[in-house]
């Protein structure tokens, strides 16, 4: 199986503030009298691949570094050390709204949007009427995103996802907004994807076992597991046990 | 044109309509302020000042020169402060999308060069209403816009990087072009100004396209000084700007 995606020995260090920022804080800081900010290690030293086409999950508690690891491979961060090795195109929106404008449209957004996930503007609007009947928005397409609720953003933002088909998707907790019924065809529609790779940070471990085949396990930013769905669900409950 | 480059321009370009299209959305004016900002700064420039520094003019005269003042004033503060918060007003979208973090600058200078492009429209209406004559010479005026876009853009790249890291400076920037203001001759003749001031007007970039856009208003043509001045200052500008802003963009993006 072709590599997509490979990282090694990455590790991901920021700078936390340690009080509000302040003329005074900075005079000090500038003076030398103490430092303004902590470093935090929200990943260390994780190392995996991932094949063409496989569905894997991420999982772990609240800043156990799953956020951050879906940005690296998608490139707006940077990894302090080591190594991230990404073939194809990688595309996602890590956080559903991110992009959007409250006070355009959906067809309007469809073009923003769509413009930072590489569609052209003539491809969005041939592709309009399907990501908007797929989300089940086709009565929405002029109404403002501010009469939207959030599981209808995270609609919309699916099926823009869906019609720019990146080579490999990330996913941050997508559909958590989104109804059932909606979360079930999207499932359905990401596991037909064949060549399309899958990385998918989620707290549903219900949806994480549907639809992934291996899962990697995040805690304080270490990779405690990676393999099999099953077996790394087994370990994260008894872990939290 | 490089794809990285192509990406660029083309995300620019949706920024830029999506901006124009959201500005006015939710007001009953709406399109209409772009209009009266400049409009009314020109109606209360020439009832405060036309005794004054428009002596020697006619009234037509001064309340042209005085919204051609205002016009180019207007799109220069307008983009550097709107494009200074380009990035903080954008925190989400760099944290969670990848792609050139320097694009939302280019997109609200985009949506505001389309703004400036209608009042430049409705500055020409005035001038004809007015009885000016614009002739060939108005095919300049791309040339003199382009070198406002630009420095206005090199100076944007740099407040919107710093920005993140202290928003102090939109409050520092904001005394700066209250200084500028005076500094710029958008209500009074250069010639007015004290000699030992004068001869440093020609280097106002600012100053040299409001003089060359009041120029090919009245269908005259520029000084050569308010033509290669803002075009050459502004390009260079816009290059600092860039080399500055892609120095410190991965740093930003995380503490964006």
């Amino acid at each position: 199986m072709d590599e997509v995606i490979r990282l090694r020995g990455v590790c991901k260090r920021f700078r936390l503030r340690t009080h509000r920022a302040s003329l005074f804080g900075a005079l000090r800081s500038a003076l030398g009298g103490g430092a303004s900010t902590r470093p935090l290690l929200a990943l260390e030293d994780v190392s995996f691949s991932i094949g063409r086409g496989e569905k894997v999950g991420v999982i772990g508690g609240n800043g156990s570094g799953k956020s951050t690891l879906l940005r690296l491979v998608a490139g707006i961060f940077q990894p302090t050390t080591g190594e991230v090795a990404v073939a194809g195109r990688a595309a996602g929106i890590l956080q559903a709204g991110a992009g959007m404008h409250r006070d355009l449209s959906a067809a309007d957004n469809a073009q923003l949007v769509g413009a930072l996930l590489d569609l052209s503007r003539a491809e969005v609007r041939r592709k309009l009427p399907e990501m908007l009947a797929f989300a089940g928005l086709e009565s929405f397409a002029h109404a403002p995103l501010r009469d939207f609720s959030f599981g209808m953003i995270q609609r919309l933002a699916f099926s823009l996802l869906r019609a720019a088909a990146p080579e490999v998707l990330l996913l941050d907790e997508l559909l958590s907004g989104a109804d059932e019924a909606f979360g079930h065809k999207a499932a359905a529609e990401l596991a037909a994807a064949g060549d399309q790779t899958l990385l998918f940070a989620s707290h549903d471990l219900g949806l994480v076992r549907r639809l992934c085949t291996r899962t990697l396990l995040l805690q304080h930013g270490r990779l405690v597991a990676f393999g099999p769905t099953g077996e790394v669900l087994a370990r994260a409950a008894a872990l939290s046990a | 044109m490089s794809a990285s480059l192509r990406r660029v321009v083309r995300l620019a370009a949706a920024f830029s309509i999506a901006g124009f299209k959201a500005k006015d959305q939710r007001s009953v004016l709406g399109f209409l302020w772009s209009l009266l900002n400049p409009l009314l700064l020109s109606v209360m420039l020439f009832a405060v000042f036309r005794e004054s520094l428009g002596r020697g003019q006619t009234g037509a005269d001064y309340f042209l020169y005085v919204f051609a003042g205002a016009v180019v004033w207007n799109f220069f503060v307008m983009a550097t402060t709107v494009g200074s918060a380009s990035l903080l007003v954008r925190a989400e979208l760099l944290r969670n999308v990848a792609f050139p973090a320097e694009v939302p600058v280019y997109g609200d200078l985009g949506a505001l060069t389309l703004q400036y492009l209608v009042e430049l429209v409705a500055l020409f209406a005035a001038a004809l209403l007015l009885g000016a004559r614009p002739s060939w010479t108005l095919a300049l005026l791309p040339l003199v816009v382009l070198g406002q876009l630009a420095f206005a853009c090199g100076i944007a790249l740099v407040l919107a990087c710093f920005c993140v890291v202290a928003r102090d400076l939109q409050h520092v920037w904001a005394m700066v072009t209250r200084a500028l203001f005076f500094a710029t001759p958008v209500f009074y003749s250069a010639d007015l100004a004290p000699p030992a001031l004068r001869r440093w007007f020609v280097w106002n970039p600012v100053g040299g396209a409001m003089e060359a856009t009041r120029a090919l208003c009245r269908g005259g043509m520029p000084a050569p000084s308010d033509l290669v001045v803002p075009l050459a200052a502004g390009l260079s500008t816009l290059l600092a700007g860039w080399l500055v802003f892609r120095a410190a963009a991965p740093a930003i993006i995380e503490k964006a």
